[in-house]
C-alpha cells in the first residue's frame, strides 16, 4: 500500500519530514483529509492545525497561513510558521493573543487576524 | 628617535590591539557558520515556492496581478540593508557609496527610504535624508522580512511608490562581497520554457487567482528574507577578512617595533660599555 511523504516547510527551516497514511489539512475551503493517490492539487491553507497520521503515531502542528501542494503521494505544506504540539510556549502566546486582540479591535487588519488565528491554533493544541 | 620606554609602551599597545582583532576574527568565523546555516535552511522553502509559482503562471496565458503591474516610475522605494556594527572593512562604505550614487542627490519626492542597520541610519541622518522606516539592531528573521515586505507591498499597491528596489551586499564567496541594486516590485513573472516535471497538472483550490494572491506576497517576503540572511553572511565575511588583515598587520608591526627596541637597547648598552672603558682608560692614563 502506498504511503504519503509529508513535509512541513517554513521559510526559516524544514520543520518536519516523514511518512504518513493520512494528512489532515486546514484548507481554505474547509478541513480536508488527504489519503495516498490523491490527485495533484495546490490548496491554500488557513492558519490552523495539520495532523500527520502514521502507524507510528500522529504528529500535530499548528501552522500559520500558507499553502500545500499534493503530487505523486507527496504532501508539502509551505507555511509562514509552524509549531509542533508540545513545543508551544503557552505563556508568551497567551500574552501575544491578548495584545493582538486589542490591535484587531482597532484596525480590523487581515494580517493581524491571520496571526491571531495562528496563535489560537497553538493554544488549541494544549487541550 | 623614540626612547626605549616609548617603544616598550607602543609594543604593548599594538599587542593589545592584536588580541582584540584576533578575538573579533574568531567570533566572526564562528558566526558566519551560523549565518550560512540560516541561509541554507531557507532554501527548501524558496525552491518549492518558486516551483509552484512557475507551475501556476505556466498554466496561464497572461499573468495579471496587481503586484506585477508596470507603471511609469515617479517614485521608487529603496530598502537599504547595512550592518549595525562597524569594524568590517569597507562593507558599509562600498554599499553606501552605491546608495549615494543611485539616489543620494535626487529630490525626496522621487524616493522612499527604508533603512535596515545602524550604519545606514547614521549615514542618512548625517546627510539629512529623510528615512521613512528605520530598523536597527536587527537579526535576519522571517518575521522582520515579513514586516518589511508587507510595508513595501502596501506602498506599491496604494500607488505611493511605482517600484521597489533592494540595496544590499551580495555574498560572492566567504571573503568577497558586492553591493547590488535589485528590483523586486513590480514582479516580473519568471517565464519557464517548459513546465517542470509533472507540473502544470495541478488543480488550484480555491482558484488560481486566489492562489496568486497568497503566493506572490510570500514570494516578495521570501526574497527579502533571503536578502537579509545574505547581508548578514556578507557582513561577517567582510569582518572576518578585515579583522584577519588587522591581526596580521598588528603582528608585523609588533615584530618591527620589537626589532627596533632591541636595536636601541643594544645601542645604549654599547654606548655605556664604551663610556666605562673610556673612563677606565682615562683613569689609568692619569695614574
Amino acid at each position: 500500500m502506498s504511503v504519503l511523504t509529508v513535509e512541513v516547510v517554513t521559510p526559516e527551516a524544514l520543520k518536519f519530514t516523514g511518512q504518513a497514511r493520512q494528512v489532515q489539512l486546514p484548507g481554505v475551503l474547509g478541513e480536508m483529509g488527504v489519503l495516498p493517490n490523491h490527485e495533484p492539487l495546490v490548496s491554500m491553507l488557513n492558519p490552523g492545525v495539520v495532523e500527520v497520521r502514521s502507524p507510528e503515531g500522529t504528529r500535530i502542528f499548528a501552522v500559520a497561513q500558507g499553502f500545500a501542494t499534493i503530487q505523486n503521494n507527496k504532501v508539502v505544506c509551505l507555511v509562514d510558521d509552524a509549531v509542533e504540539a508540545g513545543k508551544v510556549d503557552t505563556a508568551s502566546v497567551t500574552e501575544k493573543v491578548a495584545r493582538l486582540e486589542r490591535e484587531l479591535a482597532e484596525s480590523n487588519d487581515e494580517r493581524i487576524r491571520n496571526q491571531l488565528a495562528f496563535l489560537k491554533a497553538q493554544l488549541s493544541l494544549k487541550g | 628617535m623614540a626612547s626605549e620606554r616609548d617603544l616598550k609602551r607602543r609594543i604593548k599597545a599594538v599587542k593589545n590591539t592584536e588580541q582584540i582583532t584576533k578575538a573579533m576574527k574568531m567570533v566572526a568565523a564562528a558566526r558566519i557558520k551560523k549565518a550560512e546555516d540560516v541561509l541554507k535552511a531557507a532554501r527548501p522553502y524558496s525552491k518549492l515556492l518558486k516551483e509552484v509559482v512557475q507551475d501556476l503562471t505556466a498554466g496561464m496565458d497572461e499573468v495579471v496581478h496587481p503586484l506585477m503591474t508596470v507603471r511609469p516610475v515617479a517614485r521608487t522605494a529603496y530598502l537599504v540593508v547595512t550592518s549595525d556594527k562597524g569594524l568590517c572593512g569597507s562593507y558599509n562604505n562600498n554599499l553606501l557609496k552605491l546608495v549615494w550614487s543611485t539616489f543620494g542627490t535626487v529630490p525626496k519626492e522621487s524616493y522612499k527610504l527604508i533603512s535596515v542597520g545602524g550604519k545606514g541610519d547614521k549615514f542618512f541622518r548625517r546627510r539629512k535624508m529623510e528615512i521613512d522606516k528605520a530598523v536597527t539592531g536587527w537579526t535576519p528573521t522571517f518575521a522582520l522580512a515579513q514586516e518589511l515586505a508587507n510595508l513595501v507591498t502596501d506602498w506599491f499597491l496604494d500607488g505611493q511608490v511605482d517600484e521597489v528596489k533592494l540595496v544590499y551586499s551580495q555574498s560572492i564567496s566567504a571573503i568577497t562581497q558586492k553591493p547590488v541594486v535589485e528590483r523586486i516590485l513590480p514582479m516580473s513573472p519568471e517565464k519557464v520554457d517548459e513546465p517542470k516535471g509533472a507540473g502544470g497538472g495541478f488543480a488550484f483550490e480555491p482558484s488560481a487567482d486566489a492562489a496568486l494572491n497568497i503566493l506572490l506576497p510570500r514570494y516578495v517576503q521570501n526574497i527579502i528574507y533571503r536578502v537579509l540572511a545574505e547581508s548578514r553572511v556578507s557582513e561577517l565575511g567582510a569582518r572576518l577578512k578585515s579583522m584577519s588583515a588587522a591581526t596580521d598587520n598588528a603582528n608585523k608591526l609588533a615584530g618591527e617595533l620589537t626589532l627596533q627596541f632591541y636595536r636601541i637597547r643594544q645601542d645604549n648598552i654599547t654606548k655605556e660599555i664604551l663610556e666605562i672603558v673610556g673612563g677606565a682608560e682615562a683613569l689609568r692614563a692619569s695614574k
